[in-house]
């Protein structure tokens, strides 16, 4: 498969290895900066680490990316498998299932705000126990930017578990998974402890990459961890992104050995975690050899406990965004909501009128970038998958490719690019933006066509051809008609994906191309919380859309043709 | 036979990258001709010709909604009245426009620039002055200049004690001013000394935004000032003191501030693990009844705010007995702006005292006119009069107690080191 | 004047193993049946024949159909036919674009007539008027018929069935089959059969090969 390799390493390989080599030069210059060098050590190091490493609290920031990139996919993969554990395909928990697209289709930062609106000291949490208990003024605690970044973790498992949902739902036909619990329930297993010690195993293999995708984003977030995160210091994506953005230029220089430093801290976090898959493989025979005794008070107590947790945690985590999101509307259609009043007391729709005399520009903006990128990325897609399937290799191999952009944390490789952008004389320009957000929607339109192309029963394309049909005949009237459904799905999964970046569009942008997303995090800092949530439900608004159409669009082309449903 | 023949190949080549060359380079460098040119800043007429059909991208904050509909208006206007396109490019950090402006001089970008106009505040335009990086001097040859009346305020050409010098014009200015919720604090501490005391014995009720945030860092230099006179100097050392760059008793001069932060950090809103992160955040949470006590650069604020709703009609505002930090907001032009002249127009215009007036009343913003008081018209002026008494107004006797902003390497010095001690996370002793 | 189907010296191996080896000539009009257990590469052999081999095996030998060698035309110009187990309509077509999919267009045509000769071959079956039907709303039985029509309106020169008749059940079978060989036999074209079921071996009538 070597062509097709060569060809995707340099579509996507090339930008990323040069963004990152642009955005890590800098730190190794040998520019003095503004400061003490300390003692021996000032002979080894370039002097930006030197002020990286004694920049306080820099190693609180790296800490706490470490461990949001750790315990964010613990903490999801747990509420996921227990999930699946628990319910097992039933009707509800399919029922559950279906929630989860519509909450995978909110962007990060909005399912942020929606989180901070729902548990800030002011916020509808408090209210509802300040009706409650009769209290008069917020309580003063600190959760949401919490400097153990806990609301941080939070934030991102909210959305992390439902997409880890989907993806193991898309995975978990093909193992068969009925049998392999019967078979153990026979043995003398209760269901959810049955489904973890024999499914699980197998399951989690499939999901792995994606995974490691989760564990790369955790730690290195920032749309999310400027909302969520600790401030005294901030997460180090945070720093980052501040030192980029500051007119010295040893702020740059500082910038580029802080990328290197997410680098090594996003990395550490893939090499602790895949450590603890080692110690869990090792320790989990002997867990599953100790059998199932059938008389045992103990194991009916595990197990139940078990399954209550995962008949509760994922559908406890969708109704925490849900009712965010319904706080948001709340929040944007209020003009006077002083604490600690429950519903606004002064409504309007204000907000909305300023804000849609804004949106035009941003909309246009977004969706433009949206459907370049995807498009882009379809065409490739369906021009390697082609070529591909008519020579019959197999396509395994692929995949970790095109994880690479999930794999490097967006913000080294994206300020790389922008640099190179610079030095190129390009201008920040839609098409450079839908350039950068381009690498970060192929992998997933490229895997939801993929898993068509492997299911495709090529017995289709034989009859086809035996009537008499060519190559490209047989590509446009048989193939794409019969990939429909997905073909939909990853248009629709790409243009959200697309809809919902804020660092390529920012940094490759310059800021001169506003988008719903950044015109959203703008306002962070705001603080007026009935123009976020407004801004915020517009920036969902659309990915949303495109999510319920990946769902209706198929119902209505084939209305007339049951086959194809 | 054969080497004619190479050559001729060799020359049909040469020909070939030549005329491709050419008409690369043509492209690159088929800006306006009238970009390139000199521009004469005292023909305004010309100025005004050759700005129609431009299009200005004026980088500005854009974390102001209010200010943010009052630069569409002036886009509107200028389209219609003089054929400029204004385009407000929204930053949400002021130093990012700034950013771009150093990075693209440094990739060799002088002829277009992303940026044709920039709002600027002291340490920026210093920096940005020092680089040369800025075009001028054009701010006094706007016909519209002469209104702010310079002499009598010489503050409309100095950016934070340093000396326009015509590389940058005035559009609006700000103060520091104090608020609070009246209903449940009768009397708000009016001094440096009495807000440590008050802070102290109400501990969660007061918090600032956290530096580098603009309105963090003033609160310090005002608190850094104020200290300082009360130490042993009079104020007007005090005020010479900081107006020149900060030298090595950076310590020794800051002591106070720094003792007086110490004693009431674990007294402010959350214990001082998380600080707001803007003024509006600051506001927001006075709103909501976190605090009792804020404050804010612009004297309008609560007045603005509580017609929208954003502060309860009871908020009253203040300024401290000693007076408080003022500047000026200046916009300015980069040298590699590619439409200067439109540029100038729209800061010309923001300069008329339609728009001023407009700013203050129609648009409600927060900041105050930097028009003198007696170039408005008759009807102006006494609207203006009214707004002044709205509630939760800052009376203009108040207001005239200024104090000069210090020299802009305070503010990096004094940012550094609250960051240093605080932005770790638990507070810590500096390095020396 | 038709010369039928020949396959000359040909074998079949995956890797260093050999599958099978024949040499054989299917008239026109006669069915030859191949039988065999699973694995013994009776699939492969007619997806050689298509021309659809997958890479994992190699092939050697010569296909000559009505005089033509075979061996390095496409396969959707080889004019072979093929009948899987399942009918495989195309669900996204209608019952009628289906037929009309692998047409052969006569000259001067026009759409008129080819949804005419569409109609016809429809009623043959005794499914007049359903054209416009969705093929998922059809009976198995009703959709084998249009699966064996459309193949014949392509005018094929060879059939290969890949055991066509064991998804149907027994009432049924009878009756395709015998639709199936009398359809092969009027239009006079070889046809290779695979099948594990004997009683298809017999009704087909031909030689029979086991491998």
């Amino acid at each position: 498969m070597t062509w097709a390799t060569r060809f995707l390493f340099f579509v996507l390989g090339a930008p990323l290895l040069l963004g990152s080599a642009l955005a890590l030069a800098p730190a190794f210059t040998q520019t003095s900066l503004v400061v003490n060098s300390t003692g021996q050590m000032g002979q080894l190091l370039p002097p930006a680490f030197l002020t990286l490493l004694s920049t306080p609290g820099i190693a609180t920031s790296a800490i706490t990316s470490l461990v949001s990139g750790l315990l964010t996919p613990a903490i999801s993969l747990a509420i996921v498998f227990l999930f699946l554990a628990a319910t097992q395909g039933n009707s509800i928990g399919n029922a559950i299932a279906k929630l989860s697209a519509p909450v995978l289709a909110i962007p990060h930062a909005a399912a942020a705000f929606a989180l901070a609106l729902l548990l800030a000291p002011s916020g509808v949490a408090s209210r509802v126990i300040a009706s409650l208990l009769g209290w008069d003024l917020p309580p003063d605690y600190l959760f949401i930017n919490d400097p153990n970044g806990l609301a941080l973790i939070l934030g991102l498992v909210l959305k992390e578990a439902p997409f880890l949902l989907l993806i193991s739902l898309a995975a978990l036909p093909s193992l068969g998974a009925p049998r392999r619990v019967a078979l153990a329930r026979t043995l003398g297993y209760k269901p959810t402890t049955a489904w973890l010690l024999t499914v699980a195993p197998v399951l989690y293999p499939l999901v792995r990459l994606p995974l490691f995708a989760v564990i790369v984003f955790a730690s290195s977030a920032v749309d999310v961890a400027l909302i969520l995160g600790p401030s005294l210091p901030p997460t180090l994506s945070v720093r980052l992104l501040e030192w980029f953005v500051a007119p010295e230029i040893e702020s740059r220089q500082l910038a580029s050995a802080a990328a290197l430093l997410q680098l090594v801290v996003s990395l550490s976090a893939l090499g602790i975690w895949l450590l603890f898959e080692r110690v869990v493989a090792r320790a989990f025979a002997p867990l599953a050899a100790r059998g199932a005794s059938r008389l045992s008070a103990r194991r009916v107590t595990y197990d139940t406990a078990l399954t209550a947790l995962g008949n509760a945690l994922l559908p406890l985590s969708l109704a925490f965004i849900l009712i965010g999101i319904g706080a948001l509307m709340l929040t944007s259609v209020g003009t006077e909501w002083r604490y600690p009043a429950l519903v606004p007391s002064v409504w309007s729709t204000q907000q909305w009128t300023s804000a849609l005399s804004e949106w035009r520009a941003p909309l246009f903006n977004a969706t433009m970038i949206a459907l370049l990128s995807v498009t882009a990325a379809l065409a490739l897609s369906l021009f390697m998958l082609e070529a591909q399937a008519r020579s019959s290799v197999s396509t395994a191999r692929i995949a970790t490719f095109l994880y690479l952009p999930l794999l490097v944390p967006q913000v080294v490789f994206i300020s790389g690019i922008a640099i190179l952008a610079e030095r190129a004389l390009l201008p920040p320009s839609l098409t450079l933006v839908a350039a950068g957000h381009f690498l970060f929607v192929l992998p997933y339109v490229y895997l939801t066509l993929q898993g068509g192309y492997a299911r495709f029963d090529t017995r289709w394309l034989m009859l086809a051809r035996t009537l008499g049909a060519s190559n490209t005949v047989c590509f446009w009237r048989i193939r794409l008609p019969l990939l429909s459904t997905q073909l939909v799905t990853a248009v629709m999964l790409g243009l959200a994906i697309s809809l919902s970046l804020y660092l390529p569009t920012q940094i490759l942008g310059a800021g001169r191309i506003p988008t719903l997303t950044t015109e959203a995090i703008a306002l962070v800092s705001s603080g007026n919380q009935s123009t976020i949530g407004t801004w915020a439900l517009l920036q969902s608004a659309l990915p949303t859309l495109c999510f319920m159409l990946a769902l209706v669009l198929p119902r209505l082309i084939w209305s007339r043709r049951k086959g194809m449903l | 036979m054969g080497n004619s023949s190479a050559r001729a190949q060799s020359a049909k080549k040469t020909l070939l990258v030549a005329r491709f060359a050419i008409f690369w380079f043509s492209i690159l460098f088929s800006v306006n001709a009238s970009s390139q040119q000199p521009i004469d800043v005292d023909n305004w007429q010309k100025i005004t010709d050759d700005a129609r059909g431009q299009r200005v991208y004026f980088h500005a904050w854009g974390g102001d909604t209010e200010l943010n509909a009052h630069l569409t208006w002036i886009a509107q206007e200028m389209l219609s009245r003089f054929g400029v396109e204004l385009i407000h490019v929204k930053l949400a950090d002021t130093s990012s426009a700034v950013t771009r402006l150093i990075a693209e001089n440094a990739a060799g970008n002088v002829e277009r620039g992303s940026a044709d106009l920039i709002w600027l505040n002291g340490e920026n335009f210093s920096a940005l002055k020092r680089a040369n990086l800025l075009f001028g001097p054009w701010a006094e040859a706007q016909p519209n200049f002469a209104l702010v009346d310079a002499d009598r305020y010489p503050e409309m050409r100095q950016d934070f004690g340093v000396k326009t010098e015509g590389f940058e014009s005035p559009w609006t200015r700000s103060q520091l001013i104090f608020y609070y919720d009246s209903e449940r604090l009768i009397e708000p501490p009016r001094t440096a000394e009495a807000l440590k005391n008050w802070i102290k014995e109400n501990p969660g009720e007061f918090t600032y935004p956290r530096p580098p945030a603009f309105l963090g860092t003033t609160l310090l230099k005002q608190l850094l000032v104020e200290l300082a006179v009360n130490r042993s100097q009079s104020s007007a050392e005090v005020e010479s003191t900081f107006s020149l760059p900060v030298t090595a008793a950076f310590d020794t001069l800051s002591a106070p501030l720094w003792t007086f932060l110490d004693e009431i950090h674990s007294a402010l809103l959350r214990e001082g693990r998380h600080f707001p992160q803007s003024g509006t955040q600051l506001r927001a949470a006075l709103y909501d009844r976190e605090i009792s006590l804020a404050f804010a650069f612009s004297p309008n604020e609560v007045v603005s705010s509580i017609s929208r709703n954003e502060l309860a009609a009871s908020t009253k505002s203040y300024v401290f007995d000693s007076g408080t930090l003022s500047n000026v907001s200046f916009v300015a032009i980069p040298k590699n702006a590619p439409s200067k002249q439109g540029a100038m127009l729209v800061s010309n215009f923001l300069l008329s005292p339609e728009v001023q007036f407009r700013a203050a009343i129609n648009a409600k913003l927060a900041s105050e006119p930097v028009l003198a008081f007696d170039n408005f018209t008759p009807e102006q002026q006494a609207a203006l009069r009214v707004n002044a008494q709205a509630p939760g107004a800052v009376t203009p006797t108040e207001l005239a107690r200024k104090i000069q902003e210090p020299h802009p390497s305070w503010t990096n010095a004094i940012e550094r080191e609250w960051l240093k001690r605080y932005g770790g996370g638990a507070p810590s002793k500096g390095d020396e | 004047m038709n010369t039928g189907l020949e396959l000359q010296d040909v074998s079949l191996s995956v890797g260093s193993r050999q599958l099978l080896s024949l040499s054989c000539t299917i008239a026109p009009g006669e069915v030859m049946t191949v039988m065999g257990a699973s694995g013994t590469g009776k699939s492969t052999l007619l997806a050689f024949i298509a021309g659809f081999l997958n890479e994992a095996f190699t092939a050697e030998g010569r296909i000559v159909l009505e005089n033509k060698a075979l061996n390095s035309v496409p396969a959707e110009q080889r004019r072979i036919g093929l009948l899987f187990q399942d009918a495989l309509l195309f669900p996204h077509l209608s019952v009628a674009e289906n037929l009309k999919f692998g047409l052969v267009r006569t000259a001067g045509e026009s759409r008129k007539d080819r949804d005419g000769r569409v109609e016809q071959a429809l009623e043959a079956i005794s499914l007049g008027g359903f054209g416009d039907r969705d093929p998922a709303s059809l009976s198995g039985g009703q959709q084998s018929r249009i699966s064996l029509m459309r193949l014949l309106l392509s005018e094929p020169q060879a059939i290969l069935l890949d055991e066509p008749f064991s998804n149907l059940d027994m009432q049924l079978r009878g009756e395709i089959r015998a639709l199936t060989f009398d359809s092969i036999r009027a239009a006079n074209i070889p046809a290779l059969l695979v099948t594990h079921d004997l009683a298809d071996a017999q009704a087909a009538g031909g030689k029979i090969l086991a491998l």
